[in-house]
């Protein structure tokens, strides 16, 4: 028989008569626990009207029968702060049960004692609990150990005052495992509870080889918690870390994956406090490497999971692990994020020796039917190109290559990402200017528009029919969002003083409506700018040549752009790399940020920590050339979309600033005093446009 | 770890619930089917994900953090306000789902409301204060069954001691088991992965093997499993790929907690004390780079497309295994477009159908011996009318076969030694070798 039909709402009047008539039978037991079925369920169903049958359920706490009591004691729990005075007759049994000698009912007695926030029931607990921390049933600690921490929410200072915390401590060398696995993580949650609160797990490495040692033995969850704790302790050599290090290896092989990915916690966290771990333990990356892909059969969210841990590790910890670019390629019915962030990695673990691989597969998702997938294959291209110097030259002919399909969406995104390439590579692509003009009418999307116009502008000699297609891709400026307005005043005005007669009218009706009709400050003042810069009896000089100092003063050189910065700031990777497997790890940003309430971690200090490694890139960078560096933070390419995670800021404030600041510094070089309100709109009004391009092509299908 | 934990119904309304630190409150559950919606709108509009925080499957609302997974049409989704190891989260509620169909067969909106009070039970044993304790059926059954009340009669001194607890050296066994005839069945399964181009070029591929055990033995034997794998009898990376072409480099291993990991780790040997009947003892990845660089089903397919009147397809199939080998229940995936129509079949051998519903059309081969080739010819009309001409089929190709008696990585089972010290019973162990598809054995379209 099923329970479906007992699931449902009950007046607290009807469950009291149906008990009435229970008691008048010879044997209530049976009777009695179907009632209380209906009363759990009730319990489940949120319904608070039964709160009225809590003297009938202490009532029921005679019957010597365990089914009976653990309903009953778990209605206690939540009623109990309906009716506080009524709830007190339950004491004398509470205190009864705790010397039974079932051991079960001793931990119900206790769990229910430290739920109710009553303080008869908390003074009761402190006596009970003490007694029940050096119980000899093993089942009866664990339940002690749980509540001391439930104990310690509400009445922080008795727990402390009471020596419950010693006490717990003297648990962490019980002789059962599994005991002290839920000491650990007792107190983990104790010291998690308030951030004020200066409490420190420490472990001594004797206890800690120990503790390792015979970890097999216990639960799987004994082992995540134990794993865990070993966070706290701090290696005062390199051999102690490294003999650690070993023992936890095999952990990487657990079915579990919740143990895999701490034991890899574990493993990142010690080898701080070895010097080149990868080299005293050589198979230390493969071996990290492939437990972290195995894990990648499970299901989608444990996959993603899995990936942001990937990539953190990638960015602060390329040296100790190794993955094969092609264990990480896209399946077809990988879910998008799973997809996305796969894409990402591909885009971290590409190099001099694999692009080729790497280029192929892109290629493959460049043409796949999500339209997504097949934009962010084509950003990645451009990302690769500009990463990668040996690279470029093939990411182009692939992306011209895509574009000669004339399929909208790929063209707009290719035109971003050669504005991008050729910036970084000045002079070396020219042909993909010359052909990527030619597509001037599938311009749509602001920033593609943009782009071009930009393009426009900047390398005029090399596009043909010049006239017909600027005039095309301008024409109705008015309506378009900020940044197409601000690419057009400028690409209007250097086109302009190469070609004065073909331009002339249109220079004159972007300014005149930049400086009489627009609202907006920044075009306003560009505009003017402008207007003045050719119209001032200065522009041309003494020996008359056409607005040459106009031409010095717009044609500029731009800053070269560099690779898009994979820095983040160390204190940020190593607060993350100890929360490994946690939600932060998912979001990638400042713990502090997500969870205000959490305590922040770094590495405590000892003579064997070595010093942070700095990544690879921030090496090659500043190698590279001196101006680069200076113009690096302004310089980015046009990222943000789809590898904002990679950038840790601060706040969101700074998230839309450093945006407008990069799309403006990437079109030109020209100086703008932007007020930031008026860019936020901006980019506000841009999201929400790409967006709704987006849904409406999806609606449309 | 989880502040509270849900059943949900596949529109976010709440089923049944546990909550076991009472710091988040009641409603914020109530909120879920909006997020849930939320969520889905702006994972389809963004598709250039803006704002990674937005993913699946976590959403992060008013400082709460809700972690779900979707189950059969269910949500179990656990609430948390604190920056958790979100890892053993999703695999508590994962082996959650697992110990609930162990006791109901399924899972489903239906089964929760008939069994409520006892899973009410074992989410309580389950978990305490927000911290897993035991996920482990075996051990659940032990005290938590419907008949929990004569349990505690029967038992001589009214003590139900929770059995991980006393014995706490093999917490997955319980003592006193006893089988008449002693066996164990050892499964040794290799499922097969791979990404082939549409030019017959393997992309990548690995092998997932699985052995399984079926262990109906008494007492508390101890095993020990010898394995032909060099992996395991010799850890050295230098040697690994060059030497000796017989050995076999296991990748990644993963052991059932019974197998003594640091045992193995020094000794390279697996010695275990199984749980009683069905469970797998290890499972290891193989990647491409030893072997399996030719596709084991190569299938070649070749689509012509007449605009507004019919699809042609041609396609070929040749199992490039050993020729003492055969494949079994072979079958190819082949997609077509939605509204393809009327289909004319000529296979060489095997039978063709078509699933309107899937888009698709699959040749059955039942037997398919190494070494050889079919072909297959289809012809599906196309209707006359239509808007859209973009038959650019990006849908790869998949492969299902199986093939007995066969690994592929070439892993054998040496011996399966099986000792019981106060017993010293006669023991049968058997072994069983397949090769199948994994769930992607999958071949890009042009």
């Amino acid at each position: 028989m099923s329970d479906g039909k007992l699931f449902v709402k009950s007046k607290s009047s009807e469950i009291k008569a149906e008990l009435d008539q229970a008691y008048k039978r010879g044997k209530p037991h049976a009777k009695i626990k179907l009632i209380l079925k209906k009363v759990t369920a009730n319990i489940i169903l949120n319904n608070n009207e039964i709160s009225k049958l809590l003297p009938d359920m202490i009532n029921l706490l005679r019957f010597d029968d365990l089914e009976i009591r653990r309903v009953c004691l778990d209605f206690l729990c939540f009623y109990s702060h309906y009716d506080p005075k009524t709830a007190l007759n339950a004491v004398p049994f509470l205190k009864r049960f705790r010397e039974d000698s079932d051991s079960i009912l001793r931990a119900l007695t206790i769990k229910t004692l430290t739920s109710i926030e009553l303080p008869e029931f908390t003074d009761l607990s402190f006596s009970v609990i003490k007694l029940y921390l050096k119980d000899p049933n093993v089942y009866v600690r664990i339940a002690a150990a749980y509540s001391t921490a439930r104990l310690f929410k509400f009445s922080t200072s008795r727990v402390i005052n009471e020596n419950l915390i010693d006490s717990l401590n003297d648990l962490l060398y019980d002789e059962d495992d599994t005991v002290i696995s839920v000491a650990l993580s007792a107190l983990d949650s104790i010291i998690e509870h308030d951030k004020t609160l200066d409490l420190k797990l420490t472990v001594n490495p004797s206890h800690s080889i120990k503790l390792l040692k015979t970890l097999h033995r216990t639960t799987e969850w004994s082992q995540v918690y134990i794993l865990n704790s070993l966070l706290s302790f701090v290696p005062q050599h390199t051999n102690t870390a490294l003999d650690l290090i070993e023992l936890v290896i095999p952990f990487l092989q657990h079915e579990n994956s919740s143990i895999v990915l701490n034991a890899v916690k574990v493993i990142v966290y010690l080898s701080n406090y070895v010097k080149d771990p990868e080299l005293i333990l050589p198979s230390l990356p493969k071996r990290l490497g492939s437990s972290l892909v195995s894990l990648l059969s499970k299901p989608p969210e444990l996959q993603f999971l899995v990936l942001r841990n990937i990539i953190l590790l990638l960015l602060g910890r390329k040296y100790l692990v190794q993955f094969d670019v092609e264990m990480l390629f896209c399946k077809y019915d990988d879910t998008i994020y799973v997809k996305d962030t796969k894409l990402e990695i591909i885009y971290l673990l590409a190099n001099e020796h694999n692009f080729s691989t790497v280029t192929r597969e892109l290629e493959e998702y460049a043409t796949d039917v999500d339209v997504a997938m097949a934009r962010k294959a084509i950003r990645a291209f451009g990302n690769l190109a500009i990463k990668i110097t040996s690279a470029a030259s093939l990411c182009v002919e692939i992306i011209i290559d895509l574009i000669s399909n004339k399929v909208s969406y790929i063209v707009q995104e290719a035109v971003v990402v050669i504005k991008n390439i050729v910036r970084r590579y000045p002079g070396d692509f020219d042909y993909a200017i010359t052909e990527m003009a030619k597509y001037y009418k599938l311009m749509e999307e602001s920033d593609a528009k943009a782009a071009m116009i930009w393009m426009y502008g900047q390398y005029h000699h090399l596009i043909e029919d010049i006239e017909e297609g600027y005039t095309t891709l301008i024409q109705s400026y008015k309506d378009e969002p900020l940044e197409v307005q601000l690419a057009t005043l400028t690409a209007t005005t250097k086109l302009y003083l190469h070609y004065p007669e073909k331009f002339e009218r249109s220079v004159l009706a972007v300014l005149k409506w930049a400086t009489e009709e627009v609202n907006n400050p920044d075009i306003r003042e560009r505009g003017f700018f402008y207007w003045r810069l050719i119209s001032s009896e200065s522009g041309s000089d003494v020996n008359g040549g056409f607005q040459s100092v106009a031409k010095q003063v717009v044609f500029n050189e731009n800053p070269r752009i560099d690779s898009e910065n994979e820095n983040i700031n160390p204190a940020v990777l190593e607060e993350l790399e100890l929360n490994i497997g946690t939600l932060a790890s998912i979001y990638l940003k400042p713990i502090a940020l997500v969870f205000r309430l959490s305590k922040s971690r770094t590495l405590p200090h000892s003579q064997a920590l070595q010093p942070r490694r700095p990544s690879k890139n921030s090496a090659d960078n500043s190698a590279r050339s001196s101006r680069a560096t200076s113009t690096d933070n302004l310089a980015l390419p046009e990222e943000g979309k789809i590898y904002s995670s990679r950038k840790f800021n601060v706040s969101a404030d700074a998230i839309s600033r450093k945006k407008s600041i990069i799309r403006q510094s990437s079109f030109d070089s020209t100086p703008s005093g932007l007020s930031d309100d008026s860019k936020k709109n901006g980019l506000a009004r841009r999201l929400s446009k790409r967006a709704s391009i987006l849904t409406g092509r999806r609606s449309s299908k | 770890m989880a502040s509270q934990i849900h059943f949900l119904d596949i529109k976010g309304k709440s089923l049944l619930s546990r909550d076991y630190r009472g710091d988040i409150d009641t409603s914020a559950i109530e909120k879920f089917p909006l997020l849930l919606l939320e969520l889905e709108n702006t994972s389809n509009s963004t598709g250039s994900a803006t704002d990674d925080s937005n993913y699946r499957p976590f959403i992060h609302h008013q400082g709460v953090n809700y972690v779900f997974i979707n189950h059969n049409n269910l949500y179990i989704c656990a609430l948390t306000l604190k920056n958790e190891n979100i890892m053993s989260i999703i695999i508590f509620l994962s082996k959650l789902v697992e110990v609930l169909t162990q006791y109901f067969k399924h899972l489903e909106e239906e089964s929760i409301r008939d069994n409520f009070v006892i899973i009410y039970e074992l989410l309580d044993e389950m978990m305490d204060f927000g911290l897993a304790q035991t996920t482990d059926t075996k051990i659940l059954k032990e005290y938590i069954t419907q008949d929990y009340y004569k349990l505690i009669r029967n038992t001589p001194s009214r003590v139900v001691q929770p059995p991980n607890a006393v014995t706490n050296s093999v917490s997955w066994r319980k003592e006193g088991i006893f089988y008449k005839k002693n066996e164990a069945f050892l499964d040794v399964i290799e499922s097969i992965n791979m990404l082939i181009n549409a030019n017959g070029q393997v992309l990548n591929s690995e092998i997932l093997g699985e052995v399984k055990i079926k262990s109906h033995l008494s007492g508390m034997p101890d095993l020990r499993l010898g394995l032909n794998d060099k992996g395991i009898f010799n850890t050295n990376e230098e040697t690994g790929g060059s030497t000796n072409a017989k050995g076999i480099e296991m990748e990644d291993i993963k052991f059932h907690q019974c197998v003594r990991l640091s045992k193995f780790e020094n000794e390279r040997i697996i010695t275990f004390i199984p749980p009683d009947g069905e469970f797998t003892l290890m499972s290891y990845r193989l990647s491409s780079t030893q072997f399996l660089m030719k596709p084991l089903i190569a299938v070649n397919c070749k689509t012509k497309v007449h605009k507004h009147s019919r699809i042609e397809i041609l396609c070929s199939v040749k199992a490039s295994i050993k020729k003492k080998s055969t494949a079994n229940n072979v079958e190819i995936v082949i997609p077509i477009p939605d509204d393809a129509d009327t289909p004319k079949f000529v296979p060489e051998y095997g039978t063709v159908k078509w699933i309107p519903e899937k888009s698709c059309i699959i040749w059955k081969l039942k037997t398919f011996p190494g070494g050889k080739s079919y072909h297959m010819k289809a012809e599906l009309g196309l209707p006359a009318v239509d808007n859209d001409d973009n038959y650019i089929l990006k849908k790869p190709i998949k492969v299902n076969f199986s093939i007995p008696y066969f690994t592929t990585s070439g892993i054998q089972v040496r011996y399966l030694r099986i000792n019981e010290p106060k017993l010293q019973y006669q023991s049968y162990p058997w072994v069983r070798y397949i090769t199948q598809s994994g769930e992607d054995y999958t071949i890009r379209t042009k």
